[in-house]
């Protein structure tokens, strides 16, 4: 390729690298917010299925934790 | 008309009294171009060719050394909320903010104009095109980092963050300001290009405060 | 018209449409992108003066172009959301920042690369080349004032009066580098300048432009979507919807 193999070659590699990891940041970012709102979600009902769930103990944690 | 001249007033009082905030711009000024003879070698031929672009770099960064200072201290003392709350102009302030600054860093770098001239071998019609430029673009360079001061003001370590914002727009009048001084050196004539900074200086003067006085109510809505 | 503008500024909606047109615009996306440049590699013929490093062009160009009008493309939406402060507006500027800054990294480096076997050199300071070098400040600007600014109560405004600043300069300052370019390089062949090109040519470079814009709306509303589920996850249709994931 007239020795401007590569060059091109570079160009097209750099250019396949950026646009793929700018498919797989919100793939994985996604993912993370799936996984991390799940989990908090799961531990919110496991706590209610407890019979943890009385509001006036879970608004003085919440008030408690503002103050932190 | 009240509000423009008290606050030109007042800052003009509060810098005559602490004096440090305005000088240190200038030392830094003329430090740097001080260290380009050291870093590049002290050829006068050399130092003519390029000094229009060392003063001018020098310029701008000495500006922006002194832009942070614009909105913070009313920032911090609540008076710039108090002014966004009451029934005063905004833009008026702010073109109040922005003359006082000019005449506390811009006026005084045009006057060290002729002493950088004298390090960096600058000839007659150089020295006087570089002046004419500083002098017209100066203003522009004060409305234009205002911008960049109010959008920052809030944060801690703003300073060098208003760098990085304002750079690019200082691009196009250190294009044309030191094309105005290369021309003046060739003996070419320079009317044109202080057309063309004049225009952007009216342009900056009518659509920069609108940036900045929104960028104000931004800051003081926390 | 304007109730379908409010109705689409609903995260919730957006969140919907956007889920069903996600996949097959980004597969479309990706294989335009393979196919325009398996094209441009194998099936375009060199440049008479350039020889095989024109095809540097078709991934080149695209992204400049991009790297433009993603710019006022965020203006655009920084305007929607100073104007009618619809909230999606801001999400969007956010999440197209770095997406933009992204393509013009790749025109500042393809162009860099394009230019070593043309110039002998790995930088040239061209007008077009140090224009989009000051572009791409301008997007580390807005990055840069909004992860400063993160969590504060302004900071989709800031942003957004950033943005409208810098579109409004951006023609200044391309007139500007363009003509400080002639001052100094007054006979000169412009590396990335178009001259009348025959349809092998321009056509794939059609589909490369038309690949990176799908591709770029494709990324956008992905990053869109993530933004819409941090900041609703409190929601019931949030909840509801991560119960089914």
């Amino acid at each position: 390729m007239d020795g401007h193999g590569i060059y091109i070659w570079a160009a097209y590699g750099l250019t396949l690298v950026v646009l793929a990891a700018n498919v797989w940041w919100p793939l994985m970012a996604r993912r993370n917010i799936i996984r991390a709102e799940k989990s908090a979600m799961s531990k919110v009902m496991s706590r209610r299925a407890a019979g943890l769930d009385n509001s006036a103990i879970e608004n003085e944690e919440t008030k408690r934790e503002d103050r932190s | 008309m009240n509000l423009f001249v008290a606050s030109v007033h007042r800052d003009l009082l509060v810098h005559f009294r602490h004096p440090s905030e305005v000088l240190n711009p200038l030392v830094f000024f003329i430090v740097v171009i001080s260290l380009f003879p050291l870093g590049i070698g002290p050829e006068p031929g050399r130092l003519k060719e390029i000094a229009p672009g060392i003063v001018w770099v020098a310029a701008l960064l000495a500006t922006l050394m002194s832009m942070d200072s614009m909105f913070r201290s009313d920032f911090e003392d609540g008076s710039l909320e108090q002014i966004v709350l009451s029934e005063q102009s905004t833009f008026i302030f702010v073109l109040a903010k922005v003359v006082s600054h000019w005449l506390l860093s811009g006026l005084p770098l045009v006057l060290l104009m002729p002493l950088a001239a004298l390090l960096l071998f600058l000839d007659e019609a150089g020295i006087w095109a570089l002046t004419l430029s500083l002098l017209l673009v100066s203003p522009t360079l004060s409305l234009l980092g205002g911008i960049g001061a109010a959008l920052t003001v809030g944060l801690p370590r703003g300073g060098l963050l208003v760098t990085i914002l304002v750079m690019p727009l200082y691009v196009p009048v250190l294009v044309l300001a030191t094309a105005m001084v290369q021309a003046a050196e060739a003996g070419a004539d320079t009317i044109g290009y202080v057309y063309w900074l004049l225009a952007i200086l009216l342009g900056s003067v009518c659509l920069a405060p609108i940036a900045t006085a929104a960028a104000v109510n931004v800051a003081t809505d926390q | 018209m304007l109730s379908w503008f409010h109705r689409l500024g609903s995260p919730k909606t957006f969140f919907e449409i956007s889920g069903r047109w996600q996949v097959p615009l980004l597969l479309l996306a990706v294989l335009m992108l393979t196919g325009g440049a398996l094209w441009a590699l194998l099936f375009v013929p060199p440049d008479y003066q350039q020889g095989n490093s024109v095809r540097i062009m078709y991934i080149h160009v695209p992204a400049a172009i991009l790297a433009q009008s993603g710019y006022v493309m965020m203006a655009g939406a920084a305007a929607v959301f100073l104007v009618w402060r619809i909230k999606l507006a801001d999400v969007a500027v956010k999440c197209i920042a770095p997406l933009g800054a992204s393509i013009t990294f790749i025109a500042l480096v393809t162009g860099a690369i394009w230019g070593k076997p043309t110039w002998g050199t790995w930088w040239v300071w061209d007008a077009r080349l140090t224009s989009t070098l000051v572009l791409f400040f301008l997007y580390i600007g807005i990055i840069a004032l909004r992860s400063a600014m993160d969590r504060q109560a302004g900071a989709g405004r800031a942003c957004a009066i950033l943005a409208l600043v810098g579109v409004v300069n951006l023609p200044v300052i391309k007139y500007s580098v363009e003509w400080w370019y002639t001052l100094h390089q007054p006979a000169s062949f412009t590396l990335m300048e178009k001259p009348s090109m025959p349809v092998e040519m321009w056509l794939p470079l059609l589909v490369m432009v038309v690949a990176y814009y799908l591709f770029f709306f494709a990324v956008w509303i992905m990053r869109i979507r993530n933004e819409i589920l941090l900041r609703e996850k409190n929601t019931d249709w949030v909840k509801q919807w991560l119960s089914i994931q």
